[in-house]
């Protein structure tokens, strides 16, 4: 008898253990741990950002929040540095290598997870396998072939940088969204006398828009986030992406307080838009839009 | 409209070690409602798919009207696929659905829609062109799949399972709509399906499929009345048709089926096996020909009773062992350990070959 609820106390702790709510408990705290440790930069830098010139570099913990919201250094940023013009260059350089991705991938993923064709795997594992190389790596050389090409210092030339890692990105995301809609659909529009383009145009790509979306937001951040590349191609000032404009601006002076709360200001202004996007299309990666496509 | 023809088709899928089909020969006159019939995996939808034009057969010839299709993509192969899941556009209304046919065959919008409607109003849509396949009921996804077949007159119609995923009300219901269409268009009808009732009320002509290779093909009563081999006289008919192994041996001007289980006269001669008491043979019959006399040969102990309603069936043993199904007279008052004697009319009579399973009897199909 004693043996017995001794049994059932352990199995019932054991239980309690790894009951859904306790599991969930965890998670959660696991998730926000990593929520704090990913997050504390950004949010540092925007503290930091707001905080008043003179206590910049305090060590004194009551500073580390800002007593008051003090807008100076982003008005000196934004007086002092062109980061306007620049953020107009990356502008440009972004949503050009966003366009060139997905007018690449979209057909090229479609391809690789759809047709038959000679060296199809071998094409998958290259498209892979070019994620995988360091950037640093493929520096030299791509600047070579971009001054041979005499497209370095010029827009067109970092764009098609930009895009020889934005296109293997976006793929492997068409890829995978591709693999969610049902073969019937595209066998269907076969049979209904679709060619091979207007299956893709008709059919495709419409059941694809959010993953387009999720694949072109994904290409403009890492497009206008990318400095090494920028910083060696680009060599005059009128045009730098914000990234680099920012960083000559701020090492071309000296380090003195006021200069490290504007660049924390500065960086503030240049990551909104990459957050803004984020923050509106992350919705997008869910995708319930076949939803009707098949039997429900 | 048009007729098919299958020459010799067999194909084995890529890194499959078994065909999916093999050397299936098959000719579909114009006009004709075909159900392609057996149970999953015997490689019907593949048959289906090489007539389509999506899957390609490794050898053979397939022939639409006069044209070998062979090599044709499905677009130029002017056929009709009404798949199981419908596959509706889901980001396109049902008028854009039906339509799409139409417009890939560059038809001014005006014209689509008129004809959208047309069709529309023939299955009963008149009320849903512009929602979303989302939007529908399954019978009704159905009826936009058949819109979106119909509007641009194929010259065949090809159907995988499209009623597999209704509730049994509107299947019934889908089922006699479909007879009416194909009598109405007069076109060529190929239609697949692993469900028996299904076939024998829709065909012309049912082809009976097993593991890729055709076993039969006929009409439905020369399928239910005449099965070839073993295989389609258990596939087809429910309760499945008793079978009786044991070999024939003529006795006293009288032929007998002696098995282990059974000894049973025969009163239907097959002269030449009865003269071969070394040949085995299996003696089939279907549970409703078999009747209940008090003079009976088989004495049967009831193990279970099935009442359907309109249909009642017994399942017993003999002294011996020998499993049996016997259909009764529905009002008949029969309980479970009752001992009941049957007999078996010779017409009711299948014989088989053990070893090959093939037919053997004189009128053969
Ligand atoms: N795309 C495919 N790749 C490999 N094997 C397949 C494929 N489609 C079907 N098969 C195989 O071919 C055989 C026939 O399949 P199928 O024609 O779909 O049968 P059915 O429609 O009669 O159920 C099965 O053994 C199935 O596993
Ligand atoms: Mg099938």
């Amino acid at each position: 008898m004693s043996a017995l609820t001794t049994k059932e106390t352990t199995s019932s702790t054991v239980s309690w253990l790894r009951s859904p709510q306790v599991k969930a408990m965890w998670l959660t705290l696991i998730a926000m741990l990593a929520i704090l440790v990913i997050t504390f930069p950004f949010v540092w830098i925007l503290l930091s950002s707001l905080r008043s010139v003179e206590n910049f570099l305090s060590l004194d913990l009551r500073d580390a929040l800002p007593r008051s919201l003090d807008f100076t250094s982003y008005r000196l940023a934004l007086q002092r540095s062109d980061l306007f013009l620049w953020m107009g260059n990356s502008l440009f350089v972004a949503v050009l290598t966003t366009c060139l991705s997905l007018l690449v991938s979209a057909p090229a993923a479609f391809a690789l997870t759809r047709l038959r064709f000679r060296g199809k795997d071998a094409a998958s594992i290259i498209l892979v396998l070019s994620y995988a190389v360091p950037s640093i790596m493929l520096a030299i050389p791509l600047l070579v072939l971009l001054v041979k090409m005499r497209l370095n210092n010029s827009f067109i030339g970092l764009i098609l940088v930009h895009a020889t890692f934005t296109i293997p990105f976006t793929s492997w995301i068409l890829q995978d969204f591709y693999r969610s809609i049902p073969t019937d659909l595209e066998e269907a529009g076969y049979i209904d006398g679709a060619s091979l383009v207007r299956v893709l145009w008709h059919i495709i790509l419409p059941l694809s828009i959010p993953g387009l979306l999720a694949a072109g937001a994904y290409s403009f951040i890492l497009s206008w986030n990318e400095f090494l590349f920028a910083l060696i191609l680009l060599n005059s000032y009128d045009s730098f992406t914000a990234p680099v404009g920012v960083h000559a601006y701020f090492t071309a002076r000296g380090a003195d307080e006021s200069m490290w709360a504007q660049l924390m200001a500065a960086s503030v202004i240049v990551s909104l838009p990459s957050v803004l996007l984020f923050a509106y299309f992350q919705r997008y990666l869910i995708a319930g839009f076949l939803k009707g496509a098949v039997k429900g | 409209m048009a007729k098919i023809e299958l020459q010799n088709i067999s194909k084995t899928y890529p890194r499959e070690a078994k065909p999916a089909v093999q050397d299936l020969t098959l000719h579909i006159p114009d006009g004709q409602f075909v159900v392609l019939l057996g149970p999953s995996g015997c490689g019907k939808s593949t048959t289906l798919r090489m007539i389509a034009g999506l899957e390609e057969p490794d050898s053979g010839e397939i022939k639409i009207g006069e044209l070998r299709v062979n090599g044709v993509p499905p677009q130029r192969r002017d056929t009709a696929f009404v798949f199981q899941n419908y596959a509706l556009y889901p980001h396109m209304t049902v008028a854009q659905n039906i339509g799409f046919p139409l417009k890939m065959r560059g038809l001014s919008a005006q014209a689509i829609r008129q004809r959208a409607e047309e069709t529309g109003r023939v299955l009963g849509l008149e009320a849903l062109l512009d929602r979303y396949p989302g939007q529908l009921s399954g019978g009704e996804r159905q009826r936009v799949a058949l819109g979106r077949a119909i509007v641009r007159d194929p010259a065949v119609f090809l159907f995988d399972e499209p009623l597999s995923n209704l509730d049994a009300q509107l299947r019934g219901d889908m089922r006699v709509e479909l007879v009416h269409l194909q009598r109405r268009l007069r076109a060529t009808f190929v239609f697949v399906t692993h469900d028996q009732v299904e076939a024998m009320t829709l065909a012309d002509v049912i082809a009976v499929m097993s593991t890729g290779v055709l076993q039969q093909l006929g009409t439905p009563e020369q399928i239910y009345q005449q099965p070839v081999n073993l295989f389609v006289a258990g596939f087809i008919g429910s309760p499945r048709m008793n079978f009786i192994e044991g070999n024939l041996i003529a006795q006293d001007g009288m032929t007998f089926l002696k098995s282990d289980l059974l000894e049973l006269p025969v009163r239907k001669c097959l002269p030449d096996l009865a003269a071969n008491p070394q040949a085995r043979i299996i003696l089939g019959f279907r549970p409703e020909d078999a009747q209940l006399t008090p003079t009976g040969e088989v004495e049967l102990k009831l193990e279970l009773i099935e009442a359907l309603g309109s249909q009642k069936f017994i399942y017993g043993r003999t002294s011996q062992g020998q499993q049996l199904v016997v259909g009764v007279d529905p009002k008949s008052h029969l309980a479970v350990g009752d001992v009941v004697n049957l007999t078996i009319p010779p017409d009711g009579m299948h014989f088989f070959d053990a070893e090959t399973g093939t037919r053997l009897s004189r009128h053969q199909a």
